[in-house]
């Protein structure tokens, strides 16, 4: 047994009726949802840096930007629907 | 009729040599990696004035990226390496999938953000003014600007093994105005900086002597 799954038992075993994937599941959920907040940011800090240096750059970042915001909201459904 | 101004000849000389002299130090500036870039073409910011123009655009140089680049390359080999320590055995598919892209979504974000940090934290030479613009944390800029008159001195750090051998470093700019100093870190050629610097100074100087001061 590995160390992991030791302590993965030990828990199990204090905590009657635990799903420890349940946490698990909850975990991710609040990870993401910060991480979309996260992400919302970047595009907001995106468009403050290209008002402040406005160059031939700023499209293809700020594309980039939302498209990471894109995949954090899809990787946030997965979990929904997937765990 | 008297002539009321006639344009000194050899004033028009000095001004063209001063601006030969300038393209000259401009020109030998390398563009590799964009972070010592003269006269930057479709390129502006916030505060500039219609008639004034950027004469050089600096930012850190870019061996100072490598310490997260590698970090990054790192960190998306990791899981790999961890595969072949540890056994993930006991983790359910479906789990492992979203671990998997939730790690590399973070590696990005990181990485992305540390480019953008690169990227936008600037300094400016325009003709008229000194620029540094520094994006310290999220959402956060700090803008600290000087006219080029009120500039008194130049002075140049660099030292190390790294800055040696690639030869970047700060200059550091002390100014008569409400900031007393302004630091470009770890500029590329600082040398050829502070060239650019004095010779701005200097068509600054005779500009207010020929009284056209803007």
């Amino acid at each position: 047994m590995t160390p992991a799954e030791n302590f993965i038992e030990f828990l199990a075993k204090t905590i009657p009726n635990l799903s420890i994937w349940l946490f698990v599941k909850i975990l991710f959920i609040t990870g993401l949802f910060l991480y979309l907040a996260f992400a919302v940011i970047i595009i907001r800090q995106v468009g403050l840096m290209g008002k402040t240096l406005d160059g031939e750059f700023n499209l293809p970042l700020k594309f980039i930007a939302w498209v990471h915001l894109l995949v954090s909201f899809g990787i946030f459904l997965l979990v929904l629907f997937i765990l | 009729m008297p002539d009321i101004f006639v344009a000194k000849p050899e004033l028009e000389k000095q001004k063209e040599s001063l601006k030969k002299e300038l393209d000259e130090i401009l020109a030998a500036g390398s563009r590799f990696f964009a972070a010592f870039i003269p006269k930057p073409r479709n390129l502006r910011f916030e505060s500039q004035e219609k008639k004034e123009k950027i004469v050089l655009l600096l930012r850190r140089h870019p061996i100072t990226n490598v310490p997260w680049i590698l970090a990054t390359a790192l960190l998306v080999i990791a899981p790999f390496f961890i595969k072949s320590f540890i056994s993930l055995d006991f983790i359910p598919g479906n789990y492992k999938l979203i671990l998997f892209l939730c790690w590399y979504l973070f590696i990005f974000a990181f990485a992305f953000e540390r480019f953008l940090t690169w990227f936008f934290n600037v300094s400016i030479l325009t003709d008229e003014r000194v620029i540094d613009i520094d994006f310290p944390t999220l959402l956060y800029r700090d803008i600290t600007e000087a006219k080029i008159d009120r500039i008194q001195d130049v002075n140049i750090k660099t030292g190390g093994y790294v800055r040696s051998l690639f030869n970047f470093g700060d200059v550091l700019i002390q100014t008569a105005g409400a900031v007393p100093e302004i630091c470009f870190e770890a500029v590329p050629d600082p040398q050829r900086v502070a060239q650019v610097i004095n010779q701005l100074l200097y068509e600054e100087e005779q500009e207010k002597l020929e009284g056209r001061v803007r």
